[in-house]
Parts: structure tokens; sequence; C-alpha cells
């Protein structure tokens, strides 16, 4: 049994192993809050200072600017929207799962 | 400090945002039966999850054979010889108890190795080898699904409720065969709801109540604890 103790400390030290999905899928869900709010802020302050500007050169950039703020936005969102779904499709899988198998057990 | 195979280390865990563990602490050493006693609803079987890796950790650490692996795949683990007997059996009811066995050809071993490794340990099972799995008692189910963990050759055996829904008698029984396969080195981290059972087997217990671990000691030292930890004394 010494060898099997040795060869299991052997395998598990030569596992290749990724970071922690859990951080991951919190660091991105993070990431596509932030973005949603910077690019609301972003699109929001284009709109204030547009009003304030009667230069068609200048009305160019800032719906240059607020276009920008929309596509990150969007991007937010969708990061947002992916990685706390996951987390709801996962949360009901394993429920659906453990209903399953009370319903219906092995024996 | 021992060689221990199984460490966890401050570990918090839960679902959906709602932490069902708070920072547990506990070390398995080798060829060491440890009981995780504690009521329904104390976070044992979210501890078996996540050190087994199919539940991830919110914090805290899985260290095994003295390695970090937090992050490591379920079927990483299950191939390096860490092997959970999940609760409710995890067997395939549909199969004969053969087909189930076969199943852990899969990791390369032969079918005649597991057979003999399987029938070893629990003889009944070679009687009942081209039955179907589902129409097996409760307790040869279980032999079943023990004897699949065995013949996979683990350093580290997981068992969660091993005694759910068993009689007094089979489940002493069951337990006689955890501490023989100990006595050959494996490492056993067992969680029960009805702590007597394991107190017999474990050379160390910890109680679990509310996510938490409130002590950990030899099982003569834990026994005056246990019913305060059920009546809700912690």
């Amino acid at each position: 049994m010494n060898d099997r103790v040795e060869q299991f400390k052997a395998d598990v030290a030569e596992l290749k192993i990724k970071d922690s999905a859990s951080g991951r899928d919190t660091l991105f869900l993070r990431t596509g809050g932030a973005l949603m709010f910077i690019g609301s802020l972003l699109s929001f302050i284009a709109y204030l200072t547009s009003r304030n500007d009667k230069d068609p050169l200048a009305q160019g950039g800032h719906q240059t600017l607020g276009l920008f703020g929309v596509a990150i936005a969007v991007v937010g969102a969708a990061l947002f929207l992916r990685y706390s779904l996951s987390g709801f499709l996962k949360l009901w899988l394993a429920r659906y799962l453990h209903a399953q198998r009370t319903q219906h057990p092995a024996d | 400090m021992g060689d221990a195979l199984l460490e966890l280390r401050g570990v918090r865990a839960g679902y959906g945002g709602i932490e069902v563990v708070h920072g547990v602490d506990l070390v398995v050493e080798r060829g060491q039966v440890f009981g995780v006693l504690g009521p329904n609803g104390a976070g044992k079987t979210t501890l078996m999850k996540v050190a087994a890796a199919l539940h991830p950790p919110t914090a805290g650490d899985v260290i095994v054979a003295g390695r970090r692996v937090n992050g490591a795949t379920p079927d990483q683990l299950a191939r390096a010889g860490l092997c959970l007997v999940p609760e409710g059996r995890g067997i395939f009811p549909n199969l004969s108890v053969r087909e189930n066995l076969w199943m852990n050809t899969y990791a390369g071993a032969s079918m005649a190795d597991v057979e003999a490794a399987a029938y070893a340990q629990f003889p009944r099972l070679k009687d009942r080898r081209n039955q179907t799995a589902g129409t097996l008692s409760g307790g040869e189910q279980q032999m079943l699904a023990l004897a699949r963990a065995v013949a996979t050759r683990p350093a580290v055996l997981l068992l969660d409720e091993l005694s759910m829904g068993l009689a007094p008698q089979l489940v002493e029984h069951l337990y006689d065969a955890v501490v023989a396969i100990a006595r050959q080195g494996v490492s056993i981290l067992v969680v029960e709801q009805f702590a007597k059972t394991v107190l017999g087997a474990a050379s160390q217990a910890a109680i679990m109540v509310g996510g938490r671990i409130v002590k950990v000691g030899t099982p003569a030292e834990l026994e005056d604890e246990l019913s305060a930890a059920y009546l809700g004394g912690h």
C-alpha cells in the first residue's frame, strides 16, 4: 500500500490544474457589471456634453463616444448575463437531478 | 505532524450565494478513518463534494497529498486515487452487479482484477454478480458501491452517509469492511448523521453543526458532546 500512496502523491503532483472556475466566473460577472455601468455612464456623459455643444464636428465626436459607451454596456450585459445565468442554471440542474433521484430512487 | 493525504483549510462553500460551509479545517492522515458527524443540514455532503472537486469552494484550500488542488476536476482526482461513494450509493440500477463493476475497467484495470478486489471484500456480491443492481437489497447495493470504490485501488476514500436507510446489523458489517479497508493503508473520510455507527470505526472524528466544525477529537472525547450538538447545544 505504501507504493500506492507514493504513486498517488506522484499522480497528484503531476496534475495539470487550471485556475478555480468559480473564481473566474465571479471575475467575469463583476467585470460584466462594471462594463455595463461604465458604458452607460459614458453614453450619459456624451449626451450631456453634446447638449452644450453646437459645433457639428464636436457633435460627431460626442456621438462616437456615446456609441462606444453603448457598445461597452452591451458587451458588459452579455458577460453579466452569461455568468449569472450559468450559476442559476447549474443550481437549477442540481435541483432537477435531486428531484428526479428523490422521485425515482435506485432501490 | 503525520502524513496528511487530505487537508481542508478554511473551506467555505455554498449554493447560489447562500453559504452553507463556513470555514472548515480538517486533516485526514494516511490510513486513518476520520468521521464527520452532524445533524441533517450541517453541510457534511457539501464538504464531501468540495473535497472530491464536485463543488467549488468559495474560499479556502483543498490540499491533497500536500498539493493545493482547488480548480482540479473530479475526474483528475478520481484517476489519481481519490474516490467518492456518494449519498444514495450512485450505482447503475439497470445494470447487473458485474456490469457495475465493469465500469471500473474504464480506468485501466482488468475486469479480473476488479472482480477479484470486489469479491474479496464482499463475497456476497459474487453470488449476485448477474443480478440487476436495482433489485439488490439496500445493504447489498451499498456493498456494491463500496466494492466498486475499493476496486479502483483508492488512496483516499470519501464515504457519504454509508448507513442511510440500512438496518443496524448491516451497518455494523459495512463499517467492519471500512476498518479493514483502512488497515490496508487507505485514508477514509466518512460523514454520517448517525454518529454511534462511525465512532466505533473512526480513529479521529469531528462534530459539524451549522456549517462549522465545533469539536475535533477521538471518538471517546466526542461522545459527551454529541447530544449537545444534535439537540442544538452548540
